[in-house]
């Protein structure tokens, strides 16, 4: 990684010693978008969520954070999950990602996972934004992330997203309690409204499903309102 | 002839009554009265200024505390001396932008020398060599954005085409956001400013006309049609002479006179297409150097580009309407007999959506090749109504229409013998070649498959406007040169960029990537621009005059600044007879600041030192 690094990490010289260069063109640059910060409902008082990323580098080369997080209000049980990685620009539409990350979770029993996780960033025709990750947890445990989104603009503040994911693992895990085969599907859908293209309120529906947990059986699914911010910065 | 007096004894303290009233003390004396005369010595000051501009109140960078800078006027054939104090507590520079000189004056940071630092002054001293009509910036980071501009004229020996009063309109941008906040923005989200983006509702209605086929095209390619301009109106306040709308500039003149309008493109982003309702202009001058008159009724000027036209207005007010590439805003000022006449101002435009022309698609089956010589000459046929701005002939705009012949679907050999262009000047340019297998790198989105030669098209959103528009394919210079010999080589160089990531450069590579293109002294080389991009890029080469090759042999333009449509191939021919490092870039500022900038290195010829 640090090889990757600095094999872009060369500086063109000013033209004579004292001299500034006439365009600073590689200066890193950053963005933390909170994708989701919202409450869920039903349930009283419901549950709230958020789901974060941001990046911080140059043109081709950026380390990476993502976050997320459901909390459950009634009784504090919830989870949440963290990943950083290094990426790389490999192709005008595509980047890899290589990195680490952790999940935690106090839903049955607690505990924790961290893994090794390499990444897929790929915009498809038609603006979709694809992710795709496999995982390798401390434990040997192998699992994968699907993501998919795309934006449809109804008017100039107006932007609904769609949003689908879908986890799933080659065996269960204990710590996590999650099922082997699909742990999670998401399908969420999010119409908000940019009163400031970094500021945007928003109301949805999403619909969550999966295998049930090892401490559990069958097959659940909910279906929920949300509502909430998207901010960037 | 070319500083007439003030025709009327009351005009400068009534227009200065006038400002002061509106809150604009600060405007250079150039803006309100007849254009000074030309001096040799001139002292300017940069300095930090807090003073009223586009309604508000901003914090500028100025020169002698004036928005835009004083008009700095030189005599051909002297020797200029201008001194340049630095206040900021910042470095800072000016270039001379368009000027022949040495290149340690030319006043770019880091290539011509170290700039200005803060407290002190920097003399510059040069022979003047040219005339017509320039400008000045500041090459030191984004601070052109913040108002560190001015117009540059300089008499002629002898000035070829007679006017009586000459006036210059400057039109600039300017926003109350920092501009370094503008850039990390653009960084982060690159569509930000734009507020003119298809909705659902347009793609499956087809209202705005483009159909399902088309946006379909659109969506497997992942580029945006209304992406036009980065920094609209959004944030913009579009300024003449330092005014905008709200309180508009005004010209003055006495009816029947023939005046100049020496219009410059100031602004940091913006494209302008500048038009005086009822009013031909004959362009006279294109960069500074004279051209064979040419008679239009509207201009596109490209950011960093001047244009001299004469008007010869009657005895009534006239708008002079100028309404940004992308139709997101638009400034306008008067032109009158007498101050407080006012005529009626257009309504502004639909903004134009980009075609497929633009996207550089191969055009099989869509018309094909030329037949003539393979030259293709498709662009502009599929822009159809979706391209089209709906040309609404405004109210009392008295306008003589004059649609020309039609054109649409006509290849680039037709319209440019329409133009009076000798195909045999063309013929010998060849075919234009698809593009090659070169992709340039993961910071490239896009290529133009199958550039083409637009030189002799209008531009996007004007080519259904029922009035003669200006083209390259138009300027012809007003004198004849001299044979400069063969062409020693040519040198191809790609505009490419990134949109998500902002990403700006040529041949994939940015600035720090790829900083030098090496020519040798006296050598004359094809530099061959291919837009990959589906943008407008005007692309400012320092210190040397290129010439477009439009078909115009020994008459061909001389530019300092060129404009590159989308998808667009076009050539032109430079002679390095400057020594020396000489800056070339977009000159959008933004672009220029991402990357897309070179430094031309002009190296002695060892070979003809040897056999000396």
């Amino acid at each position: 990684m640090i090889l990757l690094l600095t094999s872009y990490a060369f500086a063109v010289e000013p033209l004579q010693p004292d001299w500034p260069l006439p365009v600073e063109d590689d200066h890193p640059r950053s963005l933390l978008l909170v994708d989701q910060l919202e409450l869920r409902v039903p349930g009283l008082p419901g549950s709230a969520a958020t789901d974060i990323e941001g990046w911080y580098g140059g043109d081709r080369d950026r380390f990476r954070l993502r976050a997320e997080g459901a909390l459950d209000l009634a009784d504090g049980r919830g989870d949440a999950e963290l990943g950083l990685a290094y990426s790389r620009l490999v192709g005008p539409w595509i980047e890899l990602q290589v990195g680490a990350g952790a999940e935690a979770q106090n839903e049955s029993g607690a505990g924790w996972e961290s893994r090794l996780e390499v990444g897929l960033e790929y915009v498809v025709p038609y603006d979709i934004d694809l992710e795709l990750f496999l995982r390798v947890s401390h434990r040997g445990r192998v699992s994968t992330r699907v993501t998919a989104i795309k934006e449809l603009r109804f008017s100039q503040r107006l932007i609904l997203q769609g949003r689908v994911e879908a986890t799933a693992a080659a065996q269960a895990s204990v710590d996590l309690d999650s099922p082997a085969g699909l742990e999670a599907a998401v399908a969420g859908l999010r119409l908000r409204y940019e009163a400031r293209r970094e500021l945007a309120p928003y109301l949805g529906v999403q619909w969550t499903g999966g295998l049930a947990p090892p401490s559990s059986t069958g097959f659940q699914s909910a279906a929920q309102v949300v509502g909430g911010l998207r901010i960037w910065r | 002839m070319s500083h007439p007096d003030p025709p009327f004894a009351s005009r400068r303290r009534f227009l200065q009554s006038a400002a002061a009233a509106a809150g604009l003390i600060a405007l250079p004396g150039w803006a309100t009265a007849a254009l000074p005369p030309a001096q040799d010595e001139w002292d300017l000051v940069i300095e930090r200024t807090r003073r009223p501009i586009a309604q508000g109140r901003g914090r500028l960078i100025t020169v002698n505390g004036q928005y835009p800078g004083p008009l700095v006027r030189l005599r051909e054939g002297s020797e200029a001396v201008l001194r340049v104090r630095n206040t900021l507590d910042e470095w800072s520079s000016i270039h001379w932008h368009g000027l022949l000189l040495p290149p340690g004056m030319d006043g770019v940071p880091g290539v011509s020398f170290a700039g200005i630092p803060p407290g002190e002054t920097f003399e510059y001293r040069f022979p003047v060599r040219q005339s017509g009509t320039y400008w000045y910036h500041s090459h030191s980071g984004l601070q052109e954005q913040l108002g560190l501009a001015g117009p540059l004229v300089i008499d002629g020996k002898a000035e070829l085409e007679p006017f009586d009063r000459e006036l210059v309109v400057m039109l600039t941008d300017w926003t109350f956001r920092d501009p370094a906040r503008i850039m990390a923005i653009l960084k982060k989200n690159a569509g930000y400013f734009n507020f003119q983006k298809r909705t659902v509702i347009d793609a499956l209605t087809g209202r705005d006309g483009m159909g399902l086929a088309d946006t379909a095209r659109w969506g497997r390619m992942r580029m945006d049609p209304t992406d036009l301009s980065d920094v609209t109106g959004a944030t913009y306040h579009y300024l003449i002479n330092g005014h905008t709308s709200v309180a508009p500039w005004t010209g003055l003149f006495v009816p029947g006179e023939r005046v100049r309008l020496r219009v410059i493109n100031a602004g940091a982003m913006t494209y302008f297409d500048l038009r005086i309702p009822g009013l031909p202009m004959r362009v006279v001058s294109a960069d500074g150097v004279e051209v064979r008159p040419v008679e239009v009724d509207e201009l596109r000027i490209a950011v960093a580009e001047t244009y001299d036209v004469i008007i010869e207005p009657k005895d009534q007010a006239y708008t002079l309407y100028a309404e940004t590439m992308d139709r997101s805003g638009h400034v306008h000022a008067t032109l009158a007999p007498k101050a407080g006449m006012v005529a009626d101002v257009p309504r502004r435009r639909r903004r134009p959506l980009l075609s497929m022309a633009d996207m550089g698609m191969s055009m099989d089956g869509m018309g094909g090749m030329d037949g003539m010589d393979g030259m293709d000459g498709t662009a502009g046929v599929e822009r159809g109504p979706h391209g089209a701005s709906l040309p609404v002939p405004h109210a009392g705009q008295g306008m003589a229409i004059a649609p020309p012949a039609d054109l649409r679907g006509a290849t680039y050999m037709q319209r440019s013998a329409a133009k009076g262009i000798d195909p045999a000047d063309l013929s010998s340019l060849g075919a234009v070649p698809p593009h090659g297998p070169e992709a340039h790198g993961p910071t490239n989105q896009t290529v133009a498959q199958q550039p083409r030669r637009r030189l002799a098209e209008r531009p996007l959103g004007l080519d259904d406007v029922p009035w003669r528009v200006l083209c390259y394919a138009d300027l012809e210079a007003r004198e004849v040169r001299p044979d400069p010999g063969p062409v020693s080589r040519d040198i191809e160089i790609h505009l490419t960029g990134h949109m998500e990531r902002y990403i700006w450069s040529f041949n994939g590579k940015k600035f720090s990537e790829d900083p030098f293109i090496e020519l040798t002294y006296g050598e004359r080389v094809r530099i061959v621009y291919v837009n990959d991009t589906m943008m407008n890029h005007p692309l400012h080469l320092h210190g040397m005059f290129v010439e477009i090759e439009n078909g115009r042999g020994l008459r061909r333009p001389l530019k300092h600044t060129v404009s590159v449509a989308p998808a667009e191939r076009i050539s032109l021919l430079v002679t390095a007879d400057e020594l020396g490092d000489w800056a070339f870039h977009c000159h959008l500022l933004m672009h220029m600041d991402m990357g897309m900038f070179r430094v031309v290195r002009v190296r002695p010829n060892a070979m003809a030192g040897r056999t000396r």
